[in-house]
């Protein structure tokens, strides 16, 4: 009763907003209010390509940050996210694309990411992003990912690996790569696997 | 459909009983509304001028060692940073300030605010989206988040300070020293050493700091976070800080670990820096 005259009071109060609103101006589709492709930023692929994060809407999408200097820790960390990659289930593969963020867009460059895809031999489900220094920050503070530049011109940094679903909100983090994939693909399948009557949730929030 | 009716429905709502249907016209929500807002944020004033304290270059020793360095596996001081000249706010935004800007960037106002950049606790206290309650709007906003607190210093086309720029300027690595000539102060009121305290050559500068935490741009660096050995110092070996003695850094470093950008605290809020031109 309560819900159903807040939703009626809503559709009221809703009708009369494009009355107040600036006039002219387009109506911007409803957005998830803890999706990250709430982010303006833009960005470039190793491509060449412009974008919005929103653009990566549609597909699951497991983020990582790199540099593509690095000399330890995330080739390694690429490579056990791709070898995971391949013993995902096949419908959560089809339904699931690879994210990796420059942490270092001075080094990174576009060829240099390009290199990097090259050697090694990311696929078309890999998403290969550079962006202003400041809005690399950003999407770590959203993310929860933390990173500093070090003097001799490393990096040092968590290895978090994130899951978003289909509208860009976090529904698994961790700490590591070990392992990330394995899970994040187990929970992308039970949610495909599901009816609609027994659809689980990841983090609390139904599958999408 | 008028603000009065709005106010019936609102409260038959919260009461779960049935609305009444509107028989008035829509005109009248738009007018009254129009004037009833720009009515708010007039009252408000425009904004002043921001008191800002120019930081000569300086440097800047981190709080934590580097890591293991050479081959008997003992660690070295951190090297000092080099923290270029920059503006600093000489003190922390209060919620007059930070009034005027929800004010005038709706979007940043509590009812409207995303929850990816700010939690439920954000602007707690205030009675209303502009409106501070009994709160004095001269004492620093807090319970904001960081995505906030980045905003509002780019619409006054300033930033956040740096990690290292805050540290210089108020982090008072002087006050090691002081501790040690006067153990008492330091162990008594290690907050107040904490919470800033202006670097020996700013002393005279006006800079002040009002017992808050404070935002930084990079909150979220690994010095300050849960990564690669750092998140170690939490669990026990603060022989990896530069000098042990440093609680107040401790305390520092320690609460910026413990911060995620929508984080809206009662006890942390912001000021906010400016390159300077050459």
């Amino acid at each position: 009763m309560k819900l159903r005259s807040m939703l009626a009071l809503l559709s009221v109060l809703t009708a009369g907003v494009p009355n107040l609103g600036t006039g002219g101006e387009p109506a911007t589709p409803p957005v998830n209010e803890r999706s990250v492709y709430q982010l303006q930023s833009r960005w470039t692929t190793d491509g060449g390509r412009r974008i919005q994060l929103a653009e990566l809407a549609g597909h699951h999408q497991i983020v990582a940050f790199i540099f593509t200097s690095c000399a330890a820790a995330c080739p390694l960390l690429v490579k056990s996210l791709q070898v995971q990659s391949r013993g995902m289930p096949a419908r959560a593969q089809q339904r699931t694309r690879f994210l990796l963020v420059s942490m270092d867009p001075q080094r990174d460059t576009v060829p240099a990411l390009r290199r990097y895809r090259q050697e090694l031999a990311l696929d078309q489900q890999w998403t290969l992003l550079r962006g202003a220094d400041d809005d690399v920050r950003e999407l770590a503070a959203v993310l929860g990912f933390n990173y500093e530049r070090t003097p001799d011109g490393q990096f040092a940094h968590s290895n978090q690996v994130t899951l978003l679903d289909p509208d860009g909100e976090i529904v698994l983090q961790h700490p590591t790569a070990d392992g990330a994939v394995s899970i994040m693909g187990a929970a992308i399948e039970a949610c495909d696997s599901a009816t609609d009557a027994t659809r689980p949730s990841i983090a609390g929030k139904k599958c999408s | 459909m008028q603000i009065r009716w709005l106010a019936v429905q609102l409260a038959l709502w919260c009461a779960g009983l049935p609305q009444v249907v509107p028989a008035a016209t829509p005109t009248t929500l738009l007018t009254q509304a129009t004037v009833l807002g720009a009515t708010d944020c007039a009252a408000v004033g425009s904004a002043l001028t921001t008191k800002t304290v120019l930081v000569p270059a300086g440097k800047y020793r981190p709080f934590f060692k580097n890591s293991l360095d050479g081959n008997d596996g003992k660690q070295a001081l951190a090297p000092q940073i080099e923290v270029p000249a920059f503006r600093l706010d000489a003190a922390a935004v209060t919620r007059g300030e930070y009034l005027r800007f929800v004010c005038q960037h709706p979007a940043w106002r509590r009812s409207n605010v995303k929850a990816i950049f700010a939690e439920e606790t954000y602007l707690t206290g205030w009675s209303n989206d502009l409106d501070l309650g009994t709160q004095p709007q001269d004492q620093p906003v807090t319970h904001v988040s960081w995505f906030a607190a980045r905003a509002f210093c780019a619409a006054r086309n300033a930033r956040l300070p740096t990690l290292a720029e805050w540290e210089r300027a108020g982090g008072d690595a002087g006050a090691v020293a002081a501790a040690q000539r006067d153990e008492t102060s330091a162990a008594g009121n290690p907050f107040r050493f904490a919470m800033g305290r202006p670097a020996t050559d700013l002393r005279h500068s006006g800079l002040t700091f009002a017992g808050v935490w404070e935002w930084t741009a990079d909150f979220n660096s690994v010095a300050a976070g849960n990564a690669g050995g750092s998140g170690s110092l939490f669990c026990g070996d603060g022989f990896r800080s530069n000098d042990a003695r440093d609680y107040a850094a401790f305390l520092r470093y320690s609460f910026r670990s413990s911060l995620r950008g929508n984080y809206s605290l009662k006890n942390l809020g912001f000021r906010c820096a400016e390159d300077v031109r050459p």
